[in-house]
């Protein structure tokens, strides 16, 4: 999110040693009817194996040559993500379909430059951009951003001004890169309370790069997890009330069709990773989050590069994912 | 083969070629032998190379355990001054998510349990998605001795003087299924209910029909994961917007002192709570 509040960060989030998972069909989806409860003998210890380190020194050996990153990336002509070569260590078998973050930081890091919170705020916007061409590249379907948050509307004037400014100068480079990357945009939150001129710079963008088939990006802005659950109940008792559904009908599958999310091929996010060193999820996708696996980095939003995604996606393919072996039942507990 | 003569600059002859094509392809195949020879050895040592890395790879991890659980009881027996006094006012309730098989170990969580209770945490709201803690609460709170439910807590017990610890059993279908039933009870209250007007839903309306079907409406201040996974497993979504979340490893491996210092780190939060 661009404009969390400044808090004391906590110590650093110390990791246990990884678990070595199995591989299985990633799918985010997870529904009440669905059981993936396969358990993985824990391997206490990292566990890396032998043909990689072949594909280490390949990798680092292609990495070295020049011109390499410019050749991937040319208008039109986007290698597919099943052409990229991935970094060292990830496997695309293992790639989360759905990636969610929280951009925390941007005003601590300016404050920490000195420099001007704004300068932070543009430096988040920088990372994001780059942060969805990585995605893109990699093989990510569906990368969601907490922009804006219902709670950051009491921030100065100028700070919540300069953020609508931003956002519409941000969708323009996003609506450009999306057109030469493939990749979709869609906005999630309480649009009515945006300025005009950005709803209509989003609603082009969207239109714009709707035919697209790559990564599905969606900026969430003036979001909040509650709301999103509140506008659901909405939205569900009137169809009751059309008669388009029976009461009956409301059940938590009904529900989880009806959230904003559900416009994504995968609505609920594999890998959230919020920067800062906070350990929370802030009203950020209350309902999706549940068997999404979490990864705090102490890093403000603005340095979160390429080297620290990786370091992400790599610590997300060495866990293990078991969506709670949960199987609906109609029994009470 | 055709044969010629070549001139053979060591014997000072003219010796035929046929010979000095063999010569070439006996030096090619010493090459090739050598060659050989070097990529076995590359493969043994890439092997061995392998071995050495996971070796110290593991006595790394087994270094770091070491020194965790030194640690872990240097704070568990008070000798680090900065945990002996926690801040415990700032937990005011704690949720504890544990991993549904993890959860059959009612002993290792009546153990945690009173460790909360000694460090003097008073409410505690244990979940896991099957709901087995539910199933065994009675076991667990007779066991326990001084703990009572939450909601045979009165309101006029003050928090301060109380001498046992209130707790609350969660399971899945108290998180989202509730919701689900909240929205129907929220249909029936504004929507079929005659002419009344039809609201815009608030958070205030869903806590309300939340509170209707059962539902504790207390959000945690803090989130201590126990399990394989770094999520919370579906833990009821209304009430954790912020709270703080701390994954603490496999309940079998938990530690006093880690427990400790996840509470202490916690109280050195500052919270803003999104404003």
């Amino acid at each position: 999110m661009l404009s969390l509040p400044f808090s004391c960060p906590p110590p650093k989030n110390t990791l246990s040693p990884f678990q070595k998972k199995p591989f299985s069909p990633s799918s985010s989806s997870v529904t009440c009817d669905r059981a993936i409860g396969k358990r993985n003998k824990s391997n206490s210890y990292l566990s890396i194996s032998l043909p990689k380190l072949s594909k280490v020194l390949v990798s680092e050996a292609s990495n070295a040559m020049p011109g390499d990153e410019e050749k991937e990336i040319s208008a039109g002509t986007m290698d597919s993500p099943e052409e990229v070569e991935l970094p060292a260590g990830l496997r695309r078998e293992l790639m989360p379909n759905h990636v969610a973050v929280i951009m925390d930081g941007n005003r601590r890091w300016a404050l920490e430059r000195g420099l001007p919170v704004e300068q932070g705020h543009r430096a988040g916007g920088q990372a994001m951009t780059e942060l969805t061409r990585l995605c893109s590249k990699w093989g990510v379907k569906v990368l969601t951003v907490f922009a804006f948050s219902t709670e950051n509307w009491i921030r100065p004037k100028e700070e919540v001004d300069f953020l609508m400014m931003l956002f519409e100068e941000v969708t323009k480079t996003f609506s450009e890169e999306g057109a030469r990357l493939n990749f979709r945009l869609s906005v999630i939150g309480d649009k009515s309370k945006l300025p005009k001129s950005l709803n209509q710079i989003l609603a082009r963008a969207e239109q714009a790069l709707k035919a697209n088939s790559g990564l599905h990006a969606v900026i969430a802005l003036n979001y909040s997890g509650r709301y999103d659950i509140l506008q659901v109940c909405q939205k569900v008792a009137n169809h009751v009330k059309d008669g388009l559904i029976q009461p009956e009908d409301i059940t938590q599958s009904m529900f989880e069709e009806q959230l904003e999310t559900t416009g994504t091929k995968y609505p609920n996010p594999d890998l959230l990773i919020r920067t800062s060193g906070e350990h929370r999820i802030s009203n950020f996708m209350l309902w999706q989050l549940a068997y999404t696996e979490l990864y705090f980095v102490e890093k403000m939003f603005p340095d979160f590069g390429e080297t620290d995604l990786i370091e992400a996606l790599s610590s997300f393919q060495q866990r293990q994912r078991r969506y709670g072996g949960y199987k609906y039942s109609t029994s009470t507990n | 083969m055709s044969i010629y003569h070549v001139y053979d600059l060591n014997r000072g002859l003219n010796v035929p070629k046929r010979r000095t094509n063999c010569r070439i392809m006996g030096l090619g195949a010493e090459v090739q032998k050598v060659l050989h020879w070097i990529a076995q050895s590359g493969k043994i040592g890439l092997c061995l190379l392998w071995i050495i890395l996971h070796l110290i790879i593991g006595i790394w991890y087994f270094a770091v355990d070491i020194v965790r659980a030194i640690e872990s009881y240097l704070i568990s027996s008070g000798l680090f001054k900065r945990y002996k006094a926690l801040d415990i006012s700032k937990v005011r309730y704690l949720a504890i998510v544990i991993d549904s098989e993890e959860a059959r170990q009612t002993s290792k969580i009546i153990e945690l349990l009173r460790w909360l209770a000694a460090i003097g945490i008073k409410s505690v709201c244990l979940y896991d998605p099957d709901g087995v803690m539910k199933k065994f609460k009675e076991a667990i709170m007779a066991r326990l001795g001084d703990a009572k439910l939450s909601e045979e807590v009165t309101v006029n017990d003050p928090l301060l003087d109380q001498k046992f610890i209130a707790l609350e059993f969660v399971s899945f279908l108290d998180g989202k299924e509730a919701v689900a039933k909240a929205a129907n009870l929220l249909f029936d209250k504004y929507y079929l209910a005659g002419d009344q007007e039809k609201p815009i839903f608030t958070e205030s309306i869903m806590v309300e029909a939340l509170k209707a079907i059962g539902c504790v409406e207390t959000e945690p201040d803090l989130m201590l994961v126990y399990g394989p996974t770094r999520c919370h497993l579906g833990f009821p979504a209304w009430r954790i917007r912020y709270t703080e979340i701390v994954h603490m490893g496999r309940l079998k491996t938990m530690k006093c002192g880690s427990l400790i210092k996840a509470i202490h780190k916690f109280t050195m939060v500052r919270q803003n709570y999104g404003t």
